[in-house]
């Protein structure tokens, strides 16, 4: 009885739209909605069709809003209210854009373009992690380098730190990358793609590495610094040993993030003609005027993006578990 | 100036400014090998700039300290091997936190004095045995109390083999029930000989195990004798009062 009390006077507070009746009604309205501003899809002539659909996906992410956002609703009726928004948006790019189930599976998934393809596929995979593998290993070490430089303190060294930092952040990285593919050889300099590729990657990604580091460092308490000096530590015994090895700690999150993000750089490459993963299904794609190996790609980015990330996640949580 | 043998530093009116703020005022003393001198005083006093002034953590702004016969103060000294002589404790233990106890002692020997790393783990089991902690060889830092933690600092600095011993406040961070382990470690180790300067306010430890204490009050030392003497008959007034305050 009491607890029925409690329920009670707890939902009396709640404001209407938190309330069950405003739930039905509006799923009610909605439906009423739905059946008088969508036509009949056969219909020849819609008036303001685009208008109309865009009307009621705003009216339908409002009620899915509006639930969603209420934790004292019951995860089955939130499941049901995702589901249901997702369905109803299927149903009206199908009804209404054109497009039916087989002729998606004949655009996106049509394996037949791909017959005798695979071993380009292959390639661009290999290549993409090649790029991805000796870029993110130069960029770390340039990025320690340049890190513990920065934490020496020297006034002439740090002009030329700086300005190395802050190009390489501030430029976009496709501008470096043309810059030096297609602007250096008027200088008489030729970097072959590959070499062009994994010096941009590994000079962009090494900026933001440094500046990891050396944040990584400077958080150490400067009383580790005064523990080994006092063991008769030198300055690169004492970064060696007992700095960055701590702060490879600190720094482990934000560099993995980094790692992942230079794998994703490696795409841009595909711009200077370098046979990597997008390149070479770009070039199936127009050969076949089919969008499948596309789809490939994006699986194969992802089969590899997704696995990354949720280790990243954690070793995160474990480095910080044992760090405090 | 002729230096007697035994006498292990020697300072000659030391100076140190932080900015316009004149910390140590000429402090002038010297300690004999095998002494255990307990610096008191107020805080803000300079008790803990006189002792890092004195392995250079910080530089001292004017005056001469002789380390075992070799002035320190010297820019052209290394500094590396004379602060391989002096073991360090620190108020807040400043255990790498990445090491376990073993290897927080073993790792200056193997990488600095560049010894057999076997010889230095053996001798390293031989000195957690001596602070009490053996048993805690494998753990990291967080996973050890504070007095363990100091402990196994003391530990790490007399693996260096050093001549000399800083203490700056060990205890001042324990809990009451820890300090006594840390106090008893620091009582064996001045029972063996070893000269000691401890920056400590554990008068239990001065009368024990102190030979000699100074009182440092506003940059000066202003009194200067054995611990009874000093606690039973202070000279200056401003020793009363400090002492009325700690007693």
């Amino acid at each position: 009885m009491k607890r029925k009390d409690k329920y009670r006077h707890t939902k009396s507070l709640l404001p209407f739209y938190r309330r069950d009746y405003f739930l039905v009604v509006s799923t009610c309205v909605l439906f009423l909605f739905g059946l008088l501003v969508l036509p009949d899809a056969n219909s020849e002539k819609i008036h303001f069709l685009q208008l109309r659909l865009t009307f009621f996906s705003v009216l339908i992410l409002a009620w899915a809003a509006n639930i969603l956002s209420d934790n004292l609703k019951p995860i089955w009726l939130h499941i049901i209210v995702t589901f249901s928004a997702i369905a109803v948006f299927l149903w009206m790019v199908f009804a209404y854009i054109g497009i039916g189930v087989s002729d998606l599976h004949h655009i996106f998934f049509n394996f037949s373009v791909m017959k005798g393809q695979w071993h380009l596929m292959l390639e661009g995979f290999i290549t993409t992690m090649e790029l991805a593998l000796i870029s993110a290993v130069l960029a770390t070490m340039i990025g320690l380098i340049v890190g513990v430089m920065r934490l020496l303190n020297n006034k002439t060294l740090d002009i030329f730190l700086k300005i190395y930092l802050e190009f390489f952040r501030i430029m976009p990285i496709l501008v470096i990358l043309i810059i030096v593919y297609f602007g250096l050889p008027f200088l008489n300099i030729t970097i072959g793609p590959f070499a062009s590729g994994v010096l941009v990657l590994s000079l962009t990604n090494g900026a933001y590495i440094s500046e990891i580091f050396r944040s990584g460092i400077a958080s150490i308490h400067k009383t580790q610094y005064e523990a080994s000096h006092v063991l008769g530590m030198s300055f690169p015994q004492t970064m060696r040993l007992v700095l960055v090895p701590q702060a490879f700690r600190i720094v482990f999150p934000p560099l993995t993030n980094r790692w992942i993000g230079i794998l994703k750089d490696t795409a841009v490459c595909s711009f200077i003609a370098i046979r990597e993963l997008l390149k070479c299904s770009q070039i199936i794609t127009t050969q076949r005027a089919n969008p499948t190996p596309l789809v490939i790609a994006t699986t194969i980015y992802l089969g590899i993006l997704i696995p990354l990330t949720i280790i990243t996640t954690y070793l995160e949580r474990r480095y910080k578990h044992t760090n405090k | 100036m002729k230096n007697r043998d035994d006498e292990i530093i020697i300072v000659n009116n030391l100076h140190k400014y932080f900015g316009k703020n004149h910390v140590l005022k000429g402090i002038n003393t010297k300690i004999r090998k095998g002494e255990v001198v307990s610096v008191m005083g107020p805080s803000g006093g300079g008790k803990s700039t006189f002792l890092r002034c004195l392995n250079r953590l910080e530089e001292p702004s004017d005056g001469e300290i002789y380390i075992d016969g070799k002035e320190i103060t010297d820019p052209h000294i290394n500094l590396k091997k004379v602060r391989q002589e002096i073991g360090m404790v620190f108020q807040s233990y400043n255990l790498f936190p990445h090491l376990t106890a073993l290897q927080n002692i073993a790792l200056a020997p193997v990488n600095v004095k560049k010894k057999n790393r076997k010889e230095v783990e053996e001798l390293g089991m031989q000195l957690l045995n001596q602070v009490g902690v053996a048993d805690k060889a494998d753990s990291y830092p967080d996973q050890l109390s504070g007095g363990q933690q100091q402990r196994v600092a003391i530990a790490r600095a007399l693996a260096m083999k050093p001549k000399i011993m800083f203490f700056d406040e060990p205890t001042s961070a324990l809990d009451p029930e820890m300090i006594r382990e840390v106090l008893d470690v620091m009582v064996d180790l001045a029972k063996d000989g070893m000269t000691m300067i401890v920056v400590s306010h554990e008068i239990g430890f001065i009368r024990e195990a102190s030979s000699r204490v100074l009182v440092l009050v506003d940059g000066n030392i202003i009194e200067e004798g054995e611990a009874r003497q000093v606690f039973k008959a202070p000279k200056h007034d401003r020793t009363k009062i400090f002492l009325g305050k700690i007693l």
